[in-house]
Formats: C-alpha cells, structure tokens, sequence
C-alpha cells in the first residue's frame, strides 16, 4: 500500500509542506491509522513524502515512532519514500535518541539512499547495515549467504536477521530465508 | 527614577547590564534613559521586552524608556516593539524617515508573538514559518545552502514548541541579519516570561542537577523533558546549531549556558548567579 502524505494532508486540511507539531502529529497519525484497517498481515506500508521539506522531531515522535511500533506488534512493514534531507537527519536523531535514552531500537527502511548512504534510518549496527545493504542487493538471502559475507557463526546469523525482521526491516519469506520489504 | 541604560544591547553576554538594573533597580525605577544605546540586536530586544512585562506585573505600570536615539526608535518601530503595548515612549524628533516596509522585508522578521495555547500557537508558527520561508533567501543569503532553511524551519518549530508546551506562557520571536564591525551576524531569538527551565523541570524525577546551568546543559545536550519520557526540542536544536557551526544561547532565570561552534574546538560555558529574568530566553547566532 502506498500513501501520499501530501494527499493525506489534503484530506485532513493541513495543506502545508512542513510537517511540524505535536498536534499535526497526531491528526496525520490518526488518518494514516484509518488506512491500516486495508493493510494486510506481512504487506508493506510505503509512507511517500513527495514535496514535504520538514517533518520535525514532535511530529516524527507522535506520528511515525508510533507507526513504527504499531508495524512491530502487528507485523507489517514500513519503507518511507522520497524523505528531504532535513527529514533524514531528525528521524534519525529522533530515533537514535529512543536507543540511547530509552534501550528502544527503532528504525525504518528507506527507499532512496539517504544522506548516511545507508538505506534505513535509526540505530543498527555495523554487520546490520552490511546485512541491509546486502539484501538490499541481493533482495533475498539465506542465514548461511550472511554468515559468509560478514564471517560470523550461524548462530550469530541467524539471531541478526531475527532482530532485524523484529524490527521489520527485512521480511521472513520461510524457515531460514530473509528477504527485502 | 530614571536610569541611564549603557550601551548594552549589542549582544546577549552585555545584556546581563540591563538584567542587572531590572534587579537593582525595579522598585523605585520608573524607567529608562536609552540615549547612550546606539544599538540593538534581536536578543536584547526581546529580553527588554520579557523585562518590560514583568516590570509591568510587578508594578502595574509601563515602563518609560526614554532619550531614544532616532535611529534606535526607527529599528524598534520597524521591528513591531512598541506594537506590544508593553512601554511608554517618546518619538525622537528626527528628519529621516522611518524604515521602509517593503512587501519582502530583506533581513529579518518582525517580533512575532507566540501565543501560549496550543491551537493558536501551532497557526501562528505555521504563519511564522510560511513567512520565514519567504523571507529566507534575503535573512541567509550569506549562509546559503541547500538545507540552511530547512535547519532552520526545524528550528522555530521546536523553540516555540516549547512556549506552549513548557513556559505555560506566551512569547516572542524576531530575527535579524546585520553587520557589524567583525563581520556579518544572523541572529534568531526566541523569548518568553514563562517558568523557566528550572521550573517545568521541578518534580521531575529523572532527572538531577546541581546548578541550573548544569540542567540547562542536559536538557540542551540530551533529550530528556520535564512531561514525557523523552524531549527532543532544545536537543534537535543544539544538533542543528553544531552541524551549522553556529552558536547557542540560552539564559533562564538566573542561568545561561552557551554552546560555541563556530571556529575551532566546540567550547560550552555556564554561568549561575546572574540577575534573574523572567522566563527563558534563546538566541542562535551563525556569522560569516
């Protein structure tokens, strides 16, 4: 599923281009809820932020912090599309703020490559973000193929894909295969 | 009684003259001869102003300020001060003419109010947003890149967020870009009279201080907040001001700290003790 946010905006009245506030936060978070309801188990949510500038750090924190622990209990996937720069840097910061502060790991799949040259925002590790750009490649991959690349155990492996997929950034296709949102 | 204010509102550190005579002097002053000022900066101004309201709380009358240097009256008149109704002045007598108005204002944005409930306040920093937008190609020609706008439309909305959501007040904002002899300075300054970071942090128990300053440095440098689990303004703030290599100010109370990144190695200094001020005041400078 594939939501404009600049629509999404038009239907709430709010036809600005910076996403700011707590309580835009809420009203964009409420309307992208309405829109879970046709969201099936397992399928992909891609947030587009078309010709939106700003999303500052009140709104990512109601709006897409909650987004994202709604996609980790409920498992579905989130990619976000066509973030600005500025966007970038307060998700981010917004997210790695929650790790550091809070011991709450967070992060969301991007699909353009951001200013980090990653292709995710938030915290994850070195042999995470390998793994990420890995799949990202390679689409999708076995426990043994991460094994391989990074040179850690299968054990080691298999529980970085399994935190990986409970964070929801790569999708479990069947007993030991991993593959992109 | 009138004191004579020193020409002290050049910048946020000589201010603390000003404060200072606000303490000394708030019951027995009635107001101020302003005819050594030569000049004043966004920060300065917005702090008068915080100091005018309480001066008019404390003694239910407008404080005088008096002796205005024309071209000191002209830039207050330009930037919408005397529209707050918070001081009684004369017009100097001056055959220049005022400021001119231009539709698209070159450099800067007039002091703006923030409103201290949520609703109102969310429109207002939208308007002030739509305008600093418009505005900004003139306020950062000299800084001019990319994302320079977009740091700082993050920016206004944290900072006067945080009116609504922690001063339990209203407040100010005004930004300028000027010239003085060291070079060009951008300044944006945001004010309110509310209960101070001290105060919307008392009985919050996650987080301890010793001295206000040294909170003040937490909650710049972490994002802790005195209402939820965590508060991410002052800290997105600091990080923005550190990628621009700018500089912080933040004075509340009787405390400031100062985050200095521009030349060199980041430098932070904290001061407690100094004459206390309604409120919590900000001013982000950048220079070139």
């Amino acid at each position: 599923m594939i939501i404009h946010i600049q629509k999404l905006l038009k239907s709430i009245k709010y036809p600005e281009r910076d996403l700011i506030t707590r309580p835009v936060g809420q009203r964009v978070y409420t309307a992208l809820e309405d829109q879970l309801q046709y969201l099936g188990k397992g399928e992909t949510l891609i947030i587009d932020f078309e010709h939106i500038q700003v999303i500052d750090s009140s709104f990512i924190d109601e709006a897409l912090v909650s987004l994202v622990r709604r996609s980790m209990a409920e498992e579905f996937y989130i990619r976000l599309k066509n973030t600005s720069e500025i966007a970038q840097i307060n998700i981010d910061s917004v997210f790695q703020s929650c790790a550091h502060y809070n011991n709450e790991r967070l992060a969301v799949i991007t699909d353009d490559l951001t200013r980090f040259n990653s292709f995710y925002l938030g915290d994850l590790d070195k042999n995470e973000r390998s793994t990420i750009e890995y799949i990202h490649v390679n689409t999708t991959v076995q426990s043994a193929d991460v094994e391989t690349y990074l040179g850690i155990t299968e054990g080691d492996a298999v529980a970085l894909l399994e935190e990986l997929h409970r964070l929801r950034l790569i999708r479990s296709v069947q007993r030991g295969q991993w593959a992109k949102t | 009684m009138i004191v004579k204010a020193p020409d002290s509102f050049r910048d946020p550190y000589r201010f603390e003259d000003i404060a200072g005579i606000f303490h000394a002097h708030l019951h027995e002053m009635r107001g101020m001869d302003m005819s050594r000022v030569n000049f004043i900066e966004p920060f300065s101004m917005l702090a008068l102003l915080v100091l005018s309201r309480m001066f008019l709380q404390e003694r239910g009358e407008k404080i005088e300020l008096q002796g205005l240097q024309p071209q000191v009256y002209r830039y207050l008149e330009r930037m919408n001060f005397f529209d707050t109704g918070l001081c009684r002045y004369s017009t100097p007598a001056s055959d220049e003419p005022p400021l001119t108005r231009k539709k698209s204002s070159s450099s800067l944005i007039e002091v703006t109010d923030i409103p201290g409930r949520e609703r109102e306040s969310v429109k207002a920093i939208s308007a002030l947003i739509s305008l600093f937008r418009k505005r900004a190609p003139s306020i950062l020609k000299f800084w001019m890149k990319e994302t320079v706008v977009d740091h700082f439309v993050t920016v206004i909305s944290e900072l006067c967020q945080n009116i609504f959501e922690h001063s339990m007040d209203s407040g100010y904002m005004a930004v300028q870009t000027y010239t003085t002899a060291e070079g060009r300075v951008f300044r944006m300054a945001i004010a309110d009279a509310g209960i101070g970071i001290e105060g919307s942090f008392r009985g919050a128990q996650r987080v301890s201080w010793d001295t206000v300053s040294e909170l003040m440095e937490k909650v710049v440098k972490a994002p802790v907040s005195s209402k939820r689990p965590f508060g991410y303004g002052l800290c997105q703030v600091h990080r923005i001001i550190e990628i621009m290599k700018g500089t912080l100010y933040l004075r509340s109370g009787s405390s400031s700290v100062a985050m200095i990144y521009g030349r060199g190695d980041a430098m932070t200094f904290r001061k407690d003790e100094l004459a206390p001020v309604p409120g919590t005041q900000v001013a982000l400078t950048l220079t070139a």
